[in-house]
Protein backbone atom coordinates (compact mmCIF):
# COMPACT_ATOMS: atom_id res chain seq x y z
CA UNK A 1 0.00 0.00 0.00
CA UNK A 2 1.35 3.23 -0.70
CA UNK A 3 0.42 6.74 1.02
CA UNK A 4 -0.13 9.14 -1.39
CA UNK A 5 -1.96 11.38 1.70
CA UNK A 6 0.60 14.18 0.65
CA UNK A 7 -0.69 13.99 -2.93
CA UNK A 8 -4.26 13.94 -2.14
CA UNK A 9 -6.45 16.49 -3.14
CA UNK A 10 -9.79 16.97 -1.09
CA UNK A 11 -10.93 19.57 -1.94
CA UNK A 12 -13.34 19.33 0.47
CA UNK A 13 -14.60 22.89 0.73
CA UNK A 14 -14.58 26.37 -2.04
CA UNK A 15 -11.38 27.48 -3.31
CA UNK A 16 -9.71 24.38 -4.86
CA UNK A 17 -10.94 24.57 -7.66
CA UNK A 18 -12.92 27.64 -9.44
CA UNK A 19 -13.75 26.73 -13.12
CA UNK A 20 -17.15 25.87 -13.93
CA UNK A 21 -18.46 22.99 -15.16
CA UNK A 22 -17.51 22.92 -19.40
CA UNK A 23 -20.22 23.23 -21.12
CA UNK A 24 -18.05 22.50 -24.49
CA UNK A 25 -16.24 19.04 -25.31
CA UNK A 26 -12.74 18.73 -24.33
CA UNK A 27 -10.05 19.51 -25.85
CA UNK A 28 -7.67 17.27 -26.95
CA UNK A 29 -5.54 16.81 -24.23
CA UNK A 30 -7.70 19.33 -22.01
CA UNK A 31 -8.78 17.26 -18.66
CA UNK A 32 -12.40 17.62 -17.35
CA UNK A 33 -12.96 19.52 -13.85
CA UNK A 34 -15.69 20.42 -11.62
CA UNK A 35 -15.79 23.09 -9.38
CA UNK A 36 -16.56 22.30 -5.39
CA UNK A 37 -19.53 23.23 -3.65
CA UNK A 38 -19.38 26.64 -2.61
CA UNK A 39 -19.39 26.59 1.17
CA UNK A 40 -18.73 23.65 3.70
CA UNK A 41 -22.42 24.01 4.61
CA UNK A 42 -22.99 22.77 0.70
CA UNK A 43 -20.75 19.86 0.86
CA UNK A 44 -17.74 18.65 -0.13
CA UNK A 45 -15.41 17.50 -3.08
CA UNK A 46 -13.08 14.45 -3.71
CA UNK A 47 -10.15 15.29 -6.49
CA UNK A 48 -9.27 11.75 -7.04
CA UNK A 49 -5.00 11.52 -7.68
CA UNK A 50 -4.68 11.17 -11.70
CA UNK A 51 -2.87 8.47 -13.26
CA UNK A 52 -1.55 7.59 -16.18
CA UNK A 53 -3.24 4.19 -18.43
CA UNK A 54 -0.28 3.19 -20.56
CA UNK A 55 -1.69 1.37 -23.88
CA UNK A 56 -2.26 -1.91 -23.61
CA UNK A 57 -2.86 -2.15 -20.28
CA UNK A 58 -5.99 -1.53 -17.28
CA UNK A 59 -5.82 0.13 -14.39
CA UNK A 60 -7.39 -0.14 -11.27
CA UNK A 61 -6.85 1.87 -8.19
CA UNK A 62 -8.57 1.79 -4.89
CA UNK A 63 -8.19 5.35 -3.15
CA UNK A 64 -9.30 6.08 0.63
CA UNK A 65 -10.76 9.13 2.02
CA UNK A 66 -13.06 10.44 4.29
CA UNK A 67 -15.88 12.79 5.32
CA UNK A 68 -13.94 16.17 6.39
CA UNK A 69 -16.97 16.77 9.03
CA UNK A 70 -16.91 16.45 12.67
CA UNK A 71 -20.86 15.29 12.60
CA UNK A 72 -22.92 13.01 10.67
CA UNK A 73 -24.17 14.89 7.40
CA UNK A 74 -26.74 14.17 4.57
CA UNK A 75 -26.37 14.31 1.21
CA UNK A 76 -28.76 15.14 -1.05
CA UNK A 77 -26.71 15.13 -4.66
CA UNK A 78 -24.08 13.72 -6.06
CA UNK A 79 -21.90 14.98 -9.62
CA UNK A 80 -18.98 12.70 -11.02
CA UNK A 81 -17.02 14.27 -13.73
CA UNK A 82 -14.52 11.37 -15.41
CA UNK A 83 -12.05 11.91 -17.82
CA UNK A 84 -13.35 10.02 -21.25
CA UNK A 85 -12.48 6.41 -21.17
CA UNK A 86 -13.59 5.60 -17.85
CA UNK A 87 -14.58 2.24 -17.21
CA UNK A 88 -16.13 2.78 -13.80
CA UNK A 89 -16.04 4.42 -10.59
CA UNK A 90 -17.79 2.79 -7.52
CA UNK A 91 -17.51 4.60 -4.65
CA UNK A 92 -17.91 2.16 -0.96
CA UNK A 93 -18.48 2.31 2.18
CA UNK A 94 -15.96 0.18 4.19
CA UNK A 95 -16.82 -3.24 5.87
CA UNK A 96 -14.93 -6.32 6.77
CA UNK A 97 -10.93 -6.09 6.50
CA UNK A 98 -10.24 -8.36 3.83
CA UNK A 99 -7.21 -7.63 2.13
CA UNK A 100 -8.32 -4.59 0.70
CA UNK A 101 -8.29 -1.52 3.42
CA UNK A 102 -6.87 1.57 3.54
CA UNK A 103 -7.05 4.72 6.04
CA UNK A 104 -7.99 7.96 4.42
CA UNK A 105 -5.30 9.44 2.19
CA UNK A 106 -3.96 5.87 0.73
CA UNK A 107 -4.35 4.25 -2.00
CA UNK A 108 -3.96 0.63 -3.19
CA UNK A 109 -2.79 0.14 -6.50
CA UNK A 110 -3.97 -2.51 -8.97
CA UNK A 111 -3.68 -3.49 -12.73
CA UNK A 112 -4.38 -6.68 -15.08
CA UNK A 113 -0.97 -7.69 -14.31
CA UNK A 114 -1.09 -7.58 -10.79
CA UNK A 115 -2.76 -9.24 -7.86
CA UNK A 116 -3.53 -6.54 -5.72
CA UNK A 117 -6.75 -6.80 -3.57
CA UNK A 118 -8.04 -4.15 -5.37
CA UNK A 119 -7.75 -5.65 -8.63
CA UNK A 120 -9.22 -8.85 -6.80
CA UNK A 121 -11.95 -6.52 -5.33
CA UNK A 122 -12.14 -9.64 -2.72
CA UNK A 123 -14.09 -8.20 -0.33
CA UNK A 124 -17.21 -6.92 -1.95
CA UNK A 125 -19.13 -9.05 0.47
CA UNK A 126 -20.11 -6.11 2.93
CA UNK A 127 -18.66 -2.91 1.28
CA UNK A 128 -21.96 -1.04 0.67
CA UNK A 129 -22.18 1.03 -2.38
CA UNK A 130 -22.48 4.56 -1.87
CA UNK A 131 -23.49 5.71 -5.42
CA UNK A 132 -21.51 4.28 -9.09
CA UNK A 133 -21.37 5.69 -12.14
CA UNK A 134 -19.36 4.53 -15.52
CA UNK A 135 -20.14 8.13 -17.49
CA UNK A 136 -17.25 9.72 -18.74
CA UNK A 137 -17.18 13.20 -19.52
CA UNK A 138 -17.74 12.72 -23.14
CA UNK A 139 -21.78 11.65 -21.98
CA UNK A 140 -22.16 14.88 -20.00
CA UNK A 141 -22.05 15.21 -16.10
CA UNK A 142 -23.16 12.45 -14.11
CA UNK A 143 -25.32 15.13 -11.79
CA UNK A 144 -27.25 12.71 -9.22
CA UNK A 145 -30.21 14.67 -7.35
CA UNK A 146 -32.08 12.10 -4.57
CA UNK A 147 -35.56 12.95 -4.55
CA UNK A 148 -36.93 15.54 -2.08
CA UNK A 149 -36.65 14.32 1.56
CA UNK A 150 -34.24 11.30 0.80
CA UNK A 151 -30.56 11.73 1.09
CA UNK A 152 -27.28 9.31 1.81
CA UNK A 153 -26.11 9.40 5.36
CA UNK A 154 -22.24 9.61 5.91
CA UNK A 155 -21.01 9.63 9.56
CA UNK A 156 -18.85 11.93 10.96
CA UNK A 157 -15.38 11.02 9.17
CA UNK A 158 -16.69 8.24 7.86
CA UNK A 159 -13.86 6.74 5.67
CA UNK A 160 -14.95 6.25 1.75
CA UNK A 161 -13.13 3.89 -0.94
CA UNK A 162 -13.07 5.17 -4.83
CA UNK A 163 -12.51 2.52 -6.60
CA UNK A 164 -11.49 3.89 -10.47
CA UNK A 165 -10.80 1.53 -13.42
CA UNK A 166 -9.66 2.98 -16.61
CA UNK A 167 -8.70 0.65 -20.04
CA UNK A 168 -6.25 2.13 -22.70
CA UNK A 169 -6.91 -1.32 -24.85
CA UNK A 170 -8.85 -2.74 -27.82
CA UNK A 171 -12.42 -1.75 -25.61
CA UNK A 172 -11.76 1.04 -24.27
CA UNK A 173 -9.54 3.84 -24.77
CA UNK A 174 -8.75 6.39 -21.71
CA UNK A 175 -5.03 7.30 -21.19
CA UNK A 176 -5.24 9.83 -18.33
CA UNK A 177 -7.69 9.30 -15.93
CA UNK A 178 -9.28 12.03 -13.63
CA UNK A 179 -11.83 12.20 -11.81
CA UNK A 180 -14.03 14.94 -9.32
CA UNK A 181 -17.17 13.43 -6.86
CA UNK A 182 -18.91 16.19 -5.36
CA UNK A 183 -21.48 15.44 -2.23
CA UNK A 184 -23.75 18.20 -2.05
CA UNK A 185 -25.45 18.19 1.79
CA UNK A 186 -28.80 18.55 2.51
CA UNK A 187 -30.58 19.09 5.89
CA UNK A 188 -30.79 16.11 7.97
CA UNK A 189 -34.18 16.98 8.94
CA UNK A 190 -36.96 14.45 8.24
CA UNK A 191 -34.59 12.55 5.70
CA UNK A 192 -35.14 8.77 4.97
CA UNK A 193 -32.02 7.12 4.42
CA UNK A 194 -31.45 5.38 0.53
CA UNK A 195 -30.31 1.81 1.79
CA UNK A 196 -28.28 0.13 -1.43
CA UNK A 197 -28.55 -3.45 -3.31
CA UNK A 198 -25.12 -4.24 -4.84
CA UNK A 199 -25.49 -7.90 -6.76
CA UNK A 200 -22.73 -10.07 -8.22
CA UNK A 201 -23.19 -12.44 -10.45
CA UNK A 202 -20.04 -14.71 -10.40
CA UNK A 203 -20.70 -17.71 -12.26
CA UNK A 204 -21.22 -16.61 -15.77
CA UNK A 205 -19.35 -17.98 -18.71
CA UNK A 206 -19.49 -16.96 -22.44
CA UNK A 207 -18.22 -19.52 -24.29
CA UNK A 208 -18.04 -19.86 -28.14
CA UNK A 209 -21.18 -19.98 -30.16
CA UNK A 210 -23.25 -17.97 -27.32
CA UNK A 211 -25.82 -16.16 -28.68
CA UNK A 212 -27.66 -14.04 -26.06
CA UNK A 213 -26.46 -16.32 -23.42
CA UNK A 214 -28.84 -15.03 -20.19
CA UNK A 215 -28.21 -15.24 -16.65
CA UNK A 216 -30.43 -14.33 -13.89
CA UNK A 217 -30.89 -14.13 -10.19
CA UNK A 218 -32.47 -12.31 -7.40
CA UNK A 219 -30.04 -10.75 -4.30
CA UNK A 220 -30.75 -10.03 -1.18
CA UNK A 221 -33.54 -10.73 1.82
CA UNK A 222 -37.26 -10.18 0.93
CA UNK A 223 -37.92 -6.87 2.13
CA UNK A 224 -39.58 -6.34 5.21
CA UNK A 225 -41.80 -3.11 3.84
CA UNK A 226 -42.80 -1.97 0.54
CA UNK A 227 -39.50 0.08 -0.68
CA UNK A 228 -38.99 2.42 -3.37
CA UNK A 229 -36.02 1.89 -6.22
CA UNK A 230 -35.05 5.61 -6.67
CA UNK A 231 -31.96 4.65 -9.00
CA UNK A 232 -29.93 1.72 -10.54
CA UNK A 233 -27.56 0.84 -12.95
CA UNK A 234 -25.70 -2.25 -14.79
CA UNK A 235 -22.18 -3.50 -15.39
CA UNK A 236 -20.89 -6.03 -17.51
CA UNK A 237 -18.24 -6.14 -20.33
CA UNK A 238 -18.25 -5.71 -24.00
CA UNK A 239 -19.76 -9.00 -24.43
CA UNK A 240 -22.85 -7.79 -22.67
CA UNK A 241 -25.97 -7.08 -24.45
CA UNK A 242 -28.43 -6.49 -22.15
CA UNK A 243 -29.25 -5.92 -19.08
CA UNK A 244 -32.53 -5.20 -16.53
CA UNK A 245 -33.02 -5.23 -13.70
CA UNK A 246 -37.26 -6.12 -11.80
CA UNK A 247 -38.48 -7.41 -8.78
CA UNK A 248 -38.83 -10.70 -7.92
CA UNK A 249 -41.56 -12.95 -6.06
CA UNK A 250 -39.71 -15.37 -3.90
CA UNK A 251 -42.76 -17.51 -3.68
CA UNK A 252 -44.19 -17.60 -6.99
CA UNK A 253 -40.47 -17.37 -8.27
CA UNK A 254 -41.20 -15.20 -11.02
CA UNK A 255 -39.23 -12.10 -12.52
CA UNK A 256 -41.56 -8.91 -12.84
CA UNK A 257 -41.61 -6.49 -16.14
CA UNK A 258 -38.01 -4.60 -15.56
CA UNK A 259 -37.94 -0.86 -14.57
CA UNK A 260 -34.26 -0.27 -15.67
CA UNK A 261 -32.76 -1.93 -19.04
CA UNK A 262 -29.16 -1.31 -20.91
CA UNK A 263 -27.69 -2.54 -23.99
CA UNK A 264 -24.32 -0.29 -23.65
CA UNK A 265 -21.83 -1.98 -22.30
CA UNK A 266 -19.55 0.89 -21.77
CA UNK A 267 -21.24 4.03 -20.97
CA UNK A 268 -24.75 2.52 -19.25
CA UNK A 269 -26.40 5.83 -18.19
CA UNK A 270 -27.50 5.50 -14.64
CA UNK A 271 -31.00 5.34 -14.20
CA UNK A 272 -31.60 8.46 -11.65
CA UNK A 273 -35.57 8.87 -11.76
CA UNK A 274 -37.05 6.00 -11.26
CA UNK A 275 -39.62 5.82 -8.71
CA UNK A 276 -40.92 1.91 -8.32
CA UNK A 277 -42.40 1.09 -5.49
CA UNK A 278 -40.82 -2.95 -4.60
CA UNK A 279 -43.56 -4.64 -2.44
CA UNK A 280 -43.26 -6.35 0.72
CA UNK A 281 -41.87 -10.07 0.44
CA UNK A 282 -40.07 -9.01 -2.68
CA UNK A 283 -36.60 -8.52 -3.58
CA UNK A 284 -34.78 -7.18 -6.89
CA UNK A 285 -33.42 -9.58 -9.55
CA UNK A 286 -31.34 -9.04 -12.88
CA UNK A 287 -30.55 -10.75 -15.65
CA UNK A 288 -27.60 -10.42 -17.81
CA UNK A 289 -27.34 -11.06 -21.42
CA UNK A 290 -24.23 -11.82 -23.60
CA UNK A 291 -23.00 -13.13 -27.27
CA UNK A 292 -19.48 -14.40 -27.59
CA UNK A 293 -16.80 -12.63 -29.47
CA UNK A 294 -13.51 -13.62 -30.11
CA UNK A 295 -10.74 -12.10 -27.99
CA UNK A 296 -8.85 -9.71 -29.97
CA UNK A 297 -5.50 -9.55 -30.00
CA UNK A 298 -3.26 -9.68 -28.25
CA UNK A 299 -5.38 -11.21 -26.01
CA UNK A 300 -6.07 -15.13 -26.92
CA UNK A 301 -7.98 -17.99 -25.15
CA UNK A 302 -5.09 -18.67 -23.05
CA UNK A 303 -6.14 -15.33 -21.31
CA UNK A 304 -9.69 -16.67 -21.15
CA UNK A 305 -11.11 -19.63 -19.14
CA UNK A 306 -11.53 -22.69 -20.19
CA UNK A 307 -13.05 -23.64 -23.55
CA UNK A 308 -12.05 -19.90 -24.35
CA UNK A 309 -14.86 -19.10 -22.51
CA UNK A 310 -15.40 -15.43 -21.05
CA UNK A 311 -15.24 -16.18 -17.15
CA UNK A 312 -16.06 -13.76 -14.08
CA UNK A 313 -13.45 -11.34 -13.58
CA UNK A 314 -12.21 -7.58 -13.59
CA UNK A 315 -10.37 -7.31 -17.17
CA UNK A 316 -12.43 -6.35 -19.67
CA UNK A 317 -10.58 -7.56 -22.47
CA UNK A 318 -10.45 -10.85 -21.05
CA UNK A 319 -13.56 -11.72 -18.71
CA UNK A 320 -16.79 -10.64 -17.87
CA UNK A 321 -18.76 -8.80 -14.94
CA UNK A 322 -22.62 -8.78 -14.13
CA UNK A 323 -23.57 -6.59 -11.59
CA UNK A 324 -26.63 -5.03 -10.66
CA UNK A 325 -26.25 -1.46 -8.63
CA UNK A 326 -29.95 -0.34 -7.05
CA UNK A 327 -30.56 2.24 -3.89
CA UNK A 328 -34.09 2.57 -2.63
CA UNK A 329 -35.59 4.08 0.48
CA UNK A 330 -36.35 3.92 3.18
CA UNK A 331 -33.19 1.98 4.13
CA UNK A 332 -33.60 -1.32 5.51
CA UNK A 333 -29.66 -2.74 5.23
CA UNK A 334 -27.27 -2.12 2.36
CA UNK A 335 -27.19 -5.85 0.55
CA UNK A 336 -24.83 -7.23 -1.10
CA UNK A 337 -24.97 -10.74 -3.18
CA UNK A 338 -21.67 -11.63 -4.19
CA UNK B 1 -28.80 -41.74 0.56
CA UNK B 2 -25.72 -39.85 0.36
CA UNK B 3 -24.96 -39.76 -2.89
CA UNK B 4 -21.55 -40.00 -3.03
CA UNK B 5 -21.89 -43.15 -2.99
CA UNK B 6 -24.26 -43.79 -5.99
CA UNK B 7 -23.37 -44.42 -9.64
CA UNK B 8 -22.06 -41.58 -11.15
CA UNK B 9 -22.76 -40.24 -14.82
CA UNK B 10 -20.84 -38.42 -17.28
CA UNK B 11 -19.34 -39.84 -19.42
CA UNK B 12 -21.16 -38.45 -22.53
CA UNK B 13 -19.13 -35.25 -21.83
CA UNK B 14 -16.24 -36.06 -23.88
CA UNK B 15 -18.23 -36.58 -26.73
CA UNK B 16 -20.42 -34.11 -26.92
CA UNK B 17 -17.55 -31.43 -26.32
CA UNK B 18 -16.31 -33.09 -29.85
CA UNK B 19 -19.86 -32.72 -31.37
CA UNK B 20 -19.81 -29.05 -30.43
CA UNK B 21 -16.22 -28.91 -31.75
CA UNK B 22 -15.55 -26.77 -27.99
CA UNK B 23 -11.90 -27.08 -26.44
CA UNK B 24 -12.83 -28.20 -23.29
CA UNK B 25 -9.90 -27.61 -20.62
CA UNK B 26 -7.45 -26.98 -22.67
CA UNK B 27 -7.33 -23.21 -23.38
CA UNK B 28 -4.63 -22.75 -25.43
CA UNK B 29 -5.76 -23.14 -29.08
CA UNK B 30 -7.46 -20.48 -30.40
CA UNK B 31 -11.43 -21.21 -31.15
CA UNK B 32 -13.12 -21.40 -33.77
CA UNK B 33 -16.11 -19.31 -33.29
CA UNK B 34 -19.56 -18.50 -33.63
CA UNK B 35 -22.82 -20.20 -34.16
CA UNK B 36 -20.66 -22.86 -36.92
CA UNK B 37 -19.21 -24.59 -34.22
CA UNK B 38 -22.60 -25.24 -32.55
CA UNK B 39 -24.08 -28.87 -33.30
CA UNK B 40 -27.31 -29.22 -35.67
CA UNK B 41 -30.81 -28.67 -34.41
CA UNK B 42 -31.41 -31.97 -32.85
CA UNK B 43 -35.00 -33.63 -31.51
CA UNK B 44 -34.74 -35.35 -28.48
CA UNK B 45 -37.66 -37.72 -27.10
CA UNK B 46 -40.95 -36.65 -28.61
CA UNK B 47 -41.54 -32.80 -28.61
CA UNK B 48 -45.21 -33.25 -29.06
CA UNK B 49 -45.25 -34.47 -25.36
CA UNK B 50 -44.55 -32.13 -22.25
CA UNK B 51 -40.91 -32.08 -21.59
CA UNK B 52 -39.59 -33.69 -18.58
CA UNK B 53 -36.82 -33.23 -15.98
CA UNK B 54 -34.73 -35.52 -14.13
CA UNK B 55 -32.95 -33.41 -11.20
CA UNK B 56 -29.09 -34.09 -11.09
CA UNK B 57 -26.41 -32.52 -8.87
CA UNK B 58 -23.39 -31.64 -10.79
CA UNK B 59 -20.01 -33.29 -9.00
CA UNK B 60 -16.55 -31.40 -9.17
CA UNK B 61 -15.16 -33.83 -11.62
CA UNK B 62 -18.20 -33.00 -14.27
CA UNK B 63 -20.17 -35.88 -14.04
CA UNK B 64 -23.23 -36.21 -11.90
CA UNK B 65 -25.85 -37.78 -9.55
CA UNK B 66 -29.62 -38.01 -9.96
CA UNK B 67 -31.52 -36.66 -7.18
CA UNK B 68 -34.15 -38.75 -5.31
CA UNK B 69 -36.47 -37.16 -3.07
CA UNK B 70 -35.14 -36.79 0.61
CA UNK B 71 -31.33 -37.08 -0.53
CA UNK B 72 -28.54 -35.98 0.62
CA UNK B 73 -26.54 -33.36 -1.86
CA UNK B 74 -23.36 -32.63 -1.28
CA UNK B 75 -22.18 -28.59 -1.10
CA UNK B 76 -19.94 -27.17 -3.72
CA UNK B 77 -16.87 -25.19 -3.45
CA UNK B 78 -16.70 -22.55 -6.15
CA UNK B 79 -14.05 -20.15 -7.04
CA UNK B 80 -14.95 -17.09 -5.52
CA UNK B 81 -15.63 -19.11 -2.16
CA UNK B 82 -18.78 -20.37 -0.19
CA UNK B 83 -20.70 -22.95 -0.97
CA UNK B 84 -22.97 -23.58 -4.24
CA UNK B 85 -25.64 -26.34 -5.06
CA UNK B 86 -25.14 -27.17 -8.45
CA UNK B 87 -28.74 -28.53 -9.36
CA UNK B 88 -30.00 -28.84 -12.56
CA UNK B 89 -31.43 -31.61 -15.36
CA UNK B 90 -31.14 -34.29 -17.61
CA UNK B 91 -34.21 -33.72 -19.97
CA UNK B 92 -36.68 -35.07 -22.35
CA UNK B 93 -38.66 -34.08 -25.49
CA UNK B 94 -37.37 -31.48 -26.28
CA UNK B 95 -35.61 -29.96 -29.22
CA UNK B 96 -32.15 -28.97 -28.93
CA UNK B 97 -31.54 -25.52 -31.23
CA UNK B 98 -28.97 -22.61 -30.50
CA UNK B 99 -26.27 -24.60 -29.91
CA UNK B 100 -28.18 -27.06 -27.46
CA UNK B 101 -29.15 -23.78 -25.32
CA UNK B 102 -31.96 -24.74 -22.87
CA UNK B 103 -33.12 -22.36 -20.11
CA UNK B 104 -33.06 -23.96 -16.67
CA UNK B 105 -33.84 -22.67 -13.33
CA UNK B 106 -33.34 -23.72 -10.00
CA UNK B 107 -34.72 -22.46 -6.82
CA UNK B 108 -33.94 -23.04 -3.41
CA UNK B 109 -37.18 -23.13 -1.32
CA UNK B 110 -37.43 -23.07 2.78
CA UNK B 111 -39.87 -25.43 3.82
CA UNK B 112 -40.38 -24.27 7.51
CA UNK B 113 -41.69 -21.00 5.92
CA UNK B 114 -45.48 -20.91 5.38
CA UNK B 115 -44.94 -19.89 2.11
CA UNK B 116 -42.01 -21.70 0.83
CA UNK B 117 -40.27 -18.88 -0.11
CA UNK B 118 -37.39 -19.56 -1.97
CA UNK B 119 -34.00 -17.90 -0.65
CA UNK B 120 -32.35 -18.67 -3.20
CA UNK B 121 -32.57 -19.12 -7.10
CA UNK B 122 -30.87 -19.00 -10.70
CA UNK B 123 -31.67 -19.32 -14.22
CA UNK B 124 -29.11 -19.71 -16.40
CA UNK B 125 -28.73 -21.19 -20.74
CA UNK B 126 -27.11 -24.66 -20.00
CA UNK B 127 -25.91 -26.73 -22.96
CA UNK B 128 -27.08 -29.86 -23.83
CA UNK B 129 -26.47 -32.90 -25.69
CA UNK B 130 -28.02 -35.75 -26.56
CA UNK B 131 -27.13 -39.07 -24.40
CA UNK B 132 -25.71 -42.03 -26.10
CA UNK B 133 -27.00 -44.12 -23.50
CA UNK B 134 -30.02 -42.91 -23.09
CA UNK B 135 -31.76 -42.45 -25.98
CA UNK B 136 -34.62 -39.53 -25.87
CA UNK B 137 -32.80 -38.05 -23.38
CA UNK B 138 -30.24 -35.08 -23.08
CA UNK B 139 -27.66 -34.52 -20.73
CA UNK B 140 -26.02 -30.84 -19.79
CA UNK B 141 -22.27 -30.42 -21.43
CA UNK B 142 -19.73 -29.40 -19.50
CA UNK B 143 -17.49 -26.25 -21.58
CA UNK B 144 -15.36 -24.18 -19.02
CA UNK B 145 -15.94 -26.26 -15.87
CA UNK B 146 -18.65 -28.42 -14.31
CA UNK B 147 -20.29 -24.68 -13.04
CA UNK B 148 -21.91 -24.27 -16.55
CA UNK B 149 -23.83 -27.29 -15.85
CA UNK B 150 -26.10 -26.15 -13.95
CA UNK B 151 -27.87 -23.08 -11.88
CA UNK B 152 -25.72 -21.87 -9.40
CA UNK B 153 -27.31 -21.78 -6.08
CA UNK B 154 -25.14 -19.73 -3.38
CA UNK B 155 -26.32 -22.06 -0.91
CA UNK B 156 -23.36 -20.79 2.12
CA UNK B 157 -21.35 -17.75 3.07
CA UNK B 158 -23.21 -15.50 0.32
CA UNK B 159 -26.44 -14.27 2.93
CA UNK B 160 -27.99 -14.29 5.77
CA UNK B 161 -30.33 -17.32 6.30
CA UNK B 162 -32.18 -17.83 9.74
CA UNK B 163 -31.68 -21.57 9.41
CA UNK B 164 -28.57 -23.79 8.55
CA UNK B 165 -28.26 -25.23 4.97
CA UNK B 166 -25.95 -27.77 6.15
CA UNK B 167 -28.12 -31.09 7.56
CA UNK B 168 -31.60 -29.30 7.35
CA UNK B 169 -33.96 -29.99 5.02
CA UNK B 170 -34.63 -27.84 1.93
CA UNK B 171 -36.57 -27.66 -1.02
CA UNK B 172 -35.30 -27.64 -4.52
CA UNK B 173 -37.11 -26.51 -7.48
CA UNK B 174 -35.75 -27.38 -10.80
CA UNK B 175 -37.43 -25.53 -14.13
CA UNK B 176 -36.99 -25.61 -17.57
CA UNK B 177 -38.46 -22.17 -19.07
CA UNK B 178 -38.69 -20.97 -22.16
CA UNK B 179 -35.62 -19.24 -23.70
CA UNK B 180 -37.77 -16.16 -25.20
CA UNK B 181 -40.56 -15.64 -22.17
CA UNK B 182 -39.00 -17.20 -19.37
CA UNK B 183 -42.37 -19.22 -19.01
CA UNK B 184 -41.83 -22.62 -16.75
CA UNK B 185 -42.46 -25.62 -19.06
CA UNK B 186 -41.56 -27.96 -16.89
CA UNK B 187 -40.54 -28.62 -13.28
CA UNK B 188 -39.88 -31.21 -10.94
CA UNK B 189 -39.62 -30.47 -6.79
CA UNK B 190 -37.51 -32.91 -4.22
CA UNK B 191 -36.84 -32.50 -0.92
CA UNK B 192 -32.80 -32.49 -0.37
CA UNK B 193 -30.63 -32.04 2.76
CA UNK B 194 -27.49 -30.26 1.89
CA UNK B 195 -24.14 -31.36 3.78
CA UNK B 196 -20.31 -30.39 3.45
CA UNK B 197 -18.12 -33.62 1.54
CA UNK B 198 -15.67 -34.83 3.50
CA UNK B 199 -13.76 -34.66 0.31
CA UNK B 200 -14.51 -31.85 -1.17
CA UNK B 201 -11.44 -30.11 -3.30
CA UNK B 202 -12.38 -26.76 -1.40
CA UNK B 203 -10.53 -23.54 -1.46
CA UNK B 204 -7.10 -23.71 -2.29
CA UNK B 205 -6.66 -21.27 0.07
CA UNK B 206 -7.86 -23.23 3.25
CA UNK B 207 -6.22 -25.73 4.48
CA UNK B 208 -7.72 -29.39 4.23
CA UNK B 209 -8.17 -29.95 7.40
CA UNK B 210 -10.46 -26.93 8.14
CA UNK B 211 -12.32 -27.51 5.09
CA UNK B 212 -15.07 -29.01 7.13
CA UNK B 213 -15.05 -26.91 9.90
CA UNK B 214 -15.27 -23.55 7.03
CA UNK B 215 -18.10 -25.15 5.09
CA UNK B 216 -20.05 -26.03 8.79
CA UNK B 217 -19.43 -22.24 10.03
CA UNK B 218 -20.32 -20.69 6.37
CA UNK B 219 -23.40 -22.83 6.35
CA UNK B 220 -24.74 -22.49 9.44
CA UNK B 221 -27.61 -19.73 10.25
CA UNK B 222 -27.16 -16.18 10.04
CA UNK B 223 -24.15 -15.79 8.44
CA UNK B 224 -21.79 -12.49 7.92
CA UNK B 225 -18.84 -11.58 6.59
CA UNK B 226 -15.82 -12.23 8.32
CA UNK B 227 -17.47 -14.92 10.76
CA UNK B 228 -14.88 -17.90 9.29
CA UNK B 229 -11.85 -16.14 8.78
CA UNK B 230 -9.17 -18.99 8.69
CA UNK B 231 -7.66 -18.05 12.37
CA UNK B 232 -11.27 -19.38 13.95
CA UNK B 233 -11.62 -22.71 12.15
CA UNK B 234 -9.26 -24.88 13.92
CA UNK B 235 -11.21 -24.35 17.21
CA UNK B 236 -14.58 -23.84 15.65
CA UNK B 237 -17.45 -25.44 17.40
CA UNK B 238 -20.67 -25.17 15.61
CA UNK B 239 -23.55 -23.59 17.30
CA UNK B 240 -26.49 -26.25 17.93
CA UNK B 241 -28.49 -27.00 14.52
CA UNK B 242 -31.17 -24.47 13.63
CA UNK B 243 -33.48 -26.09 10.98
CA UNK B 244 -36.93 -24.70 12.25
Amino acid sequence: MRNLTALLTLAAFAGACDQDRPDAPLAENEDVTLAPPATAEDGFQYVMPPYDVPAGSEVQNCYFFESPYDEDICVGEITVAQNPGTHHMNVFRLGTEYDLWGDPGDVVLGNSDTTSPCWRSSNWADWPILVNSQQSYADGFYDWTLPDGVAHKLKAHEVLMLQSHYVNANTQAGDHAVVYVNFDRVPCDDIQEVGTVFASNQGIDVCPGDVDVTFSASCGNDFPQDVTVIAANSHFHSRGTHFDIEAYDPVSGDYGDPFYENTSWDEPVMATDLDVVIPEGERLGWHCSYTYVDPVAPATCSDLGAGCCYVFGPSVETSEHCNMFAYYYPKVEDYSCI
Amino acid sequence: MHLIARARHGLLVSAALLVCGCAGHDSTPPVETGESDCPADVVVGDPSLSPELEPIVILPDGTWDDVADGDTIDLHTPLQGGKVILAGALVSNVLLQDCGRLRIGALLRDPSDPDERAVKNEERHVRYAPMADRPGWAAPVEINDERNMAPNLEACGFGAYDRDVENCPWILDIRLEDSATEDVLAEVRRSIVPTCPVDDPGDPGVPQELEQALCECQCAANYEAGRCDESDLATYVPPDPVCD
